[in-house]
């Protein structure tokens, strides 16, 4: 993609790319559940809004200078982290499309339903690489306290996604969703630090 | 636990990221421990006196 443009549009909000992918993704998912679109206009919706992760990473590359948080262990997840979204949704588009085009048998729907997986296993080692990688304390700490927060924030959306689908008043949720509510407390953890650090500097 | 960390900087004309370079620690890891919000390991408490060629209870104290 054109990198001028691209830093152009970055400017210094990851949140608001964060959201643009985020909501990108719920919208589609909403469009595939309500039967409005089907494939392939749903792998074309979400690679349509992964074009944002070029603004997105470029945006977290601006807040890591200019916040003083950018270190070699941040740079390599943030690369890792682009290279599962991009890996994530041409594995799945891959398995999508080879599904509705051939239709194949069992054992080779295993390993289509299994394609998309593999890379999410690739976006947790990627996050345990930084934790082990990262040498700056304050920051492997910080990042340690976000990944407490989402994990909790996890356990709660499922535990109440999961009595509301009981009593049948919520829809069913794939499992798969577990990365992305996870990915989004990573995010709500980060920014509860980031306002309770400038809160004690106007202290 | 205070510390001096901020008037040793000062008195050698160095930025935050100056230490922070010298320390291989982000600007922000600087800023936290400068400003009482974080309290660093031992390891980096004793990297940070090495740099300074002091004791580490020349740099930091109890509150």
């Amino acid at each position: 993609m054109n990198a001028p443009l691209v830093s152009r549009l970055a400017g210094r909000s990851p949140l608001l790319w964060g959201g643009v992918f985020g909501l990108g993704l719920a919208l589609t998912a909403w469009l595939e559940r309500t039967g409005r679109i089907d494939w392939p206009w749903n792998v074309a919706l979400v690679a349509a809004f992964s074009l944002s992760l070029f603004m997105l990473r470029q945006a977290s590359l601006n807040r890591a200078q200019s916040c003083g948080i950018d270190t070699p262990a941040m740079r390599s997840y943030n690369r890792r982290t682009m290279i599962w979204a991009f890996s994530y949704i041409a594995m799945l588009g891959i398995a999508l499309t080879v599904r509705n085009t051939w239709h194949p048998p069992g054992p080779v729907l295993w390993l289509l339903a299994l394609l998309p997986s593999l890379t999410i296993a690739y976006f947790v080692w990627a996050m345990a690489r930084y934790l082990a990688e990262e040498d700056d304390e304050y920051q492997r700490m910080r990042q340690v306290n976000a990944a407490l927060l989402a994990t909790g924030f996890l356990l709660v959306v499922a535990s109440v996604w999961g009595f509301l689908e009981t009593f049948g008043v919520a829809p069913h949720a794939e499992g798969f969703w577990a990365v992305g509510v996870w990915a989004v407390g990573l995010g709500l953890g980060n920014l509860v630090q980031t306002l309770r650090d400038r809160k004690d500097a106007e202290v | 636990m205070k510390n001096r960390l901020k008037v040793l900087r000062a008195e050698r004309n160095w930025s935050q990221q100056d230490l922070a370079d010298r320390l291989g620690v982000s600007r922000q890891s600087v800023n936290a421990i400068e400003t009482g919000k974080y309290d660093p390991s031992l390891p980096l408490a004793f990297r940070i006196a090495d740099l300074f060629e002091l004791n580490i209870e020349e740099i930091f104290q109890r509150d």
